[in-house]
């Protein structure tokens, strides 16, 4: 009896023993799956895409543009308390670190991307329609990819200038998914070539899927405006034209022509004007709320912005200008106890929809990253340039007419480029455009003329900043984190 | 000689429900809450296999031998790296007990030991939560990330296959004596290093991540351990004793190793940098002064190696740029020397008991100081007396910049204080009752009365709330708080 329990004892030893090596070795976390197991369905391959656009959702930041705070039509109330004065002082009040965050995300969902469209060249699809998904979806991801690395050429690198791109430094093209990759700077034109054919590979991907007014998900149509957006910054005029032009004559995106419209389209995220617009719904998928533009305090019983534009900015609107009547309201405001009215911006009042059972808003509107109304600017300013003045007048007036129903006759040469560059100016304000063409322009500036500079942030650089062209601060510096990190990158951007 | 095998299986799972609105104290269920309900749930495990032997030898009271060994494995390393093997060994001698020092009667206690072995560390500190993790050596993805109601996924972490133990080797030297029945005195030095640090390493953001957890680094602390006590004056029939104690930690931490083998590493944006063969130190622009002549603040230039100080009075500049004007400061945060020291005392059931406690050395970077001492950039902040004093003309000899043409104030060497401080932690005076007062009550054995007094006073020259602070830059700190105490002890 004895002997038996000690083979029972022994026993249950290697009872417990054999379980616990199996749960070692079989831990696996219950809020997240394994990488390599990500990829075997085309439903695997949507929900990468999803959360590609969930990512670009947040990244789409027009109504909160930091590079608008940098630019020259904004001014810093006193009720501002620190956030983002380095891009609006420069100089030593610019930190070279400042806008690490903007590299650090892009890069975090290009490696993504790229994990994805290698995985995805791995699921197989059992049925037409499958294989159909699989390839709409690769052409999302390559067109998502473009996206960023576009944004990040632009503010990490020299404009493009076809003479010097194929020496100029630009961003590291990571393609592949290496996490202990150390990757070097690829030139602008590498990086540029790289955007074209992320673009035409998606163009061919997803060339049956056809644009539509506010469509939620990447078409042929928001891979040609991108492809005009770039070829606009390449100075390749013709290819720009051609790419625009073909989004306006196709007609599915008419422009607005009437104020209440207009206004209804910013508040309550119209479509009429927009390529693409992210899925938004009132829970779980919200848009980013704006810059404060507005800042309404009930206890105020005012308006306590922390951004306002300048009179200088607003000056350049007539009044017929349906433009000027939706992107500005004249307001009463109280900051840090000073009251008055001021001109303050309105284009993000916040879609009703996401403040249900509230009086205020939430400053919450969709984003809406490709309008048509860019595309009869990139047509104008790409003919123009291309000693096409007639059709960049087409392009012109049939913008101005939509927006103040009047048009312009007998421009040439200077005068048409300087009215093309002052009308994309009142369309695109406080949508994050203004510095990137400053930038592209070669134009320096003056902030000048402030609404009241009693309501504002003073001191040395705020209000009258005249910064000169090609400053070296239109380009932002690589983070001192890579910079530390990765021996390759190298070198810092100029003046940094 | 002991043994054994011991498996430790842990699973923590909770699941939370949120509602708010609540408006009616008789309907509290999260059906009754009008908005926001939100549920959660998370799950975790974690598993440890562990077999150890321990072996002990004693001869003849005197000699003292211990050995022991053990092998780990934890679930939360990579598939091939899941098992580490730690050892330990030690000897003492209680020389008391030898015959050429039993009939020294003025020495009560002489025991002399040495220690070393090894330990492992399974425990990760996760990145801004500081929860232990249990996955790092996994690359996962969620779903989280929401597009028309479908779940994105995302890479949530990049995992390391070859993630292992991190491993800690401490050997100790030590005496414990005590002597004509008053004096007491423990020492020790220790080397302590430790190797295949578990950390979040710090990764270019270009491969998608700031930081993936790897076995990195080296560290390596050595010191001197003393505590030492003595009893000044001792009347035990009057239960009346004064003991005076004092107790000296002396440490020298240096990084021995680092990531991808660099000899330095300036952490971006953190103002400290970690060098190999010294000390975590402050490394960042260092201060110069101001221009007499232009108001102009000055830096001096680093040298072509930043991890040396350089503070040549003829290379500085006047444009401040935190990367490239970091320097090592030569300044660590930690303080090299702590202790305390008091005394106590009592008398026919009296006592007073005092604590002091030291830190020198030590350093704070006082980050309130660039929100209030820079009026030029914060003009709605509370500023402090001392930015008044800035340049206005030519020959000024001022603290502070030129207000109308420089920042006032810059993440700067001039933020950083010494933090060294004395403080009186503790003073308690009692009364015990005698026993002729609680001696015919069978309810108490004892009866206390005392007042006790914390914080009570700090000798320190640094400007801030708290010189105790543990961290490296100080914003908004509360201040530990005077504290004063009267009680009532009863012992039942």
């Amino acid at each position: 009896m004895k002997k038996l329990h000690k083979y029972i004892a022994a026993g249950l030893i290697i009872v417990a023993v054999g379980n616990s090596c199996k749960k070692i070795n079989n831990l696996n976390p219950h809020d997240a799956i394994g990488l390599n197991t990500g990829f075997q369905t085309v439903q695997d391959a949507s929900k990468w895409v999803a959360g590609t656009y969930s990512a670009l959702r947040g990244n789409f930041d027009m109504p909160q543009s930091v590079t608008d705070l940098q630019a020259d039509e904004l001014n810093i109330t006193l009720s501002n308390n620190n956030a983002n004065t380095g891009y609006y002082r420069w100089g030593s009040f610019f930190g070279a670190d400042n806008p690490a965050n903007y590299w650090e995300n892009w890069y975090a969902a290009i490696a993504n991307i790229d994990a994805a469209i290698t995985g995805f060249k791995s699921i197989t699809t059992s049925s037409a329609a499958d294989a159909a998904s699989l390839q709409q979806y690769t052409g999302d991801l390559y067109l998502a990819r473009a996206y960023y690395f576009h944004r990040l050429v632009i503010r990490y690198a020299k404009t493009y200038n076809p003479g010097t791109a194929a020496t100029d430094p630009g961003v590291p093209l990571v393609l592949v998914y290496d996490v202990d990759a150390k990757p070097d700077r690829s030139t602008v034109k590498a990086v540029y070539t790289q955007i074209l054919s992320d673009i035409t590979t998606a163009e061919n991907l997803l060339t049956s899927v056809p644009g539509q007014q506010g469509s939620s998900v990447f078409n042929i149509d928001v891979a040609t405006a991108l492809e005009a957006r770039v070829r606009l910054d390449m100075q390749d005029w013709a290819g720009a034209y051609t790419a625009a032009n073909k989004l306006i004559s196709s007609g599915t995106y008419p422009l607005i022509t009437t104020l209440a419209n207009f206004q209804s389209y910013w508040t309550n995220d119209g479509i009429q004007e927009s390529l693409f617009q992210p899925f938004t719904n009132t829970t779980t998928e919200q848009p980013n709320a704006s810059f404060s533009y507005l800042g309404y305090d009930p206890t105020l019983g005012a308006n306590n912005p922390s951004y306002v534009p300048t009179a200088a900015i607003i000056g350049l609107y007539q009044n017929n200008d349906i433009r000027k009547g939706t992107y500005f309201a004249s307001d009463a405001v109280d900051i840090n106890g000073i009251k008055g009215t001021l001109t303050l911006i309105n284009k993000y009042p916040g879609n009703p929809i996401f403040y249900t059972g509230s009086a205020v808003s939430s400053y919450q509107n969709a984003p809406k990253p490709f309008r048509i109304a860019e595309m009869y600017l990139i047509a104008a300013e790409a003919a123009a340039n291309n000693s096409d003045p007639a059709d960049a007048l087409t392009a012109l007036n049939a913008l101005h007419q939509a927006r103040c129903g009047t048009t312009y006759s007998g421009l040439a040469s200077t005068a048409l480029i300087d009215t093309i560059r002052s009308e994309r100016t009142r369309e695109l304000a406080f949508e994050g455009f203004r510095l990137d063409d400053l930038k592209r322009w070669g134009l320096g500036f003056t902030r000048t003329d402030p609404q009241n500079t009693t309501f504002l942030l003073s001191g040395p650089s705020t209000v009258n900043l005249t910064i000169p062209a090609g400053d070296y601060q239109f380009t932002w510096a690589l983070p001192s984190n890579d910079l530390t990190l990765n021996p390759n990158l190298k070198p810092q951007n100029t003046g940094w | 000689m002991l043994g054994g095998q011991e498996y430790q299986d842990e699973t923590t799972s909770a699941f939370n429900g949120y509602g708010s609105g609540l408006s009616d104290d008789r309907l509290l269920l999260l059906n009754d809450a009008p908005n926001k309900v939100a549920i959660g749930s998370s799950e975790y495990e974690y598993a440890f296999d562990s077999f150890f032997g321990r072996a002990e030898y004693d001869w003849n009271d005197k000699y003292y031998a211990e050995a022991s060994i053990r092998s780990d494995r934890s679930s939360r390393f990579g598939a091939d790296h899941r098992e580490g093997t730690f050892w330990s060994g030690g000897v003492s001698w209680d020389a008391k007990k030898e015959d050429f020092l039993k009939d020294i009667s003025w020495i009560d206690r002489l025991i002399i030991k040495a220690n070393t072995g090894t330990q492992g560390n399974a425990e990760i500190n996760g990145v801004g939560n500081g929860e232990i993790q249990d996955y790092e050596s996994l690359a996962l993805l969620s779903g989280t990330s929401f597009y028309n109601g479908v779940g994105g996924y995302s890479i949530t972490q990049p995992g390391d296959p070859y993630l292992t133990w991190e491993q800690q080797q401490l050997t100790t030297f030590g005496v414990d004596v005590s002597f004509l029945d008053r004096i007491r005195l423990n020492a020790s030095y220790y080397i302590r290093n430790t190797s295949n640090m578990l950390l979040s390493v710090p990764y270019p953001y270009t491969s998608g991540f700031a930081s993936v957890t790897q076995n990195t680094g080296s560290l390596e602390n050595k010191g001197i351990n003393i505590g030492f006590e003595a009893d000044a004056w001792k009347d035990p029939a009057h239960k009346g004793y004064v003991t005076l104690f004092v107790n000296a930690d002396i440490t020298h931490n240096k990084v021995t190793a680092l990531f991808d083998g660099r000899q330095d590493f300036p952490q971006p944006n953190y103002l400290q940098a970690w060098v190999v063969g010294q000390p975590v130190t402050f490394y960042l622009p260092l201060y110069a002064g101001v221009n007499k002549q232009t108001g102009a603040p000055e830096w001096y230039l680093p040298g072509p190696n930043p991890s040396i100080t350089n503070r040549n009075p003829n290379e500085v500049t006047s444009n401040y740029d935190q990367n490239a004007l970091q320097q090592n400061s030569g300044i660590g945060q930690y303080a090299p020397f702590t202790g305390g020291f008091g005394f106590r005392a009592g008398y026919q059931g009296f006592t007073i008991e005092t604590l002091f406690n030291f830190n020198l050395g030590k350093h704070l970077l006082s980050n309130d100081g660039y929100f209030y001492q820079n009026p030029n950039v914060f003009p709605g902040y509370n500023t402090l007396k001392v930015a008044a004093n800035y340049w206005k003309a030519p020959g000024d000899n001022a603290q502070f910049p030129d207000i109308n043409n420089y920042q006032m104030q810059q993440f700067d060497s001039s933020l950083l204080e010494n933090a060294s401080f004395m403080r009186l932690k503790d003073l308690n005076i009692g009364y015990s009752l005698p026993k002729s007062v609680t001696g015919d009550s069978k309810a108490f054995k004892s009866i206390k009365v005392f007042v006790e007094g914390r914080n009570l006073f700090t000798v320190t020259k640094y400007f801030g709330p708290d010189p105790e602070a543990d961290t490296n830059l100080v914003y908004g700190q509360y201040p530990n708080t005077k504290q004063y105490t009267v009680g009532v002890k009863a012992t039942l």
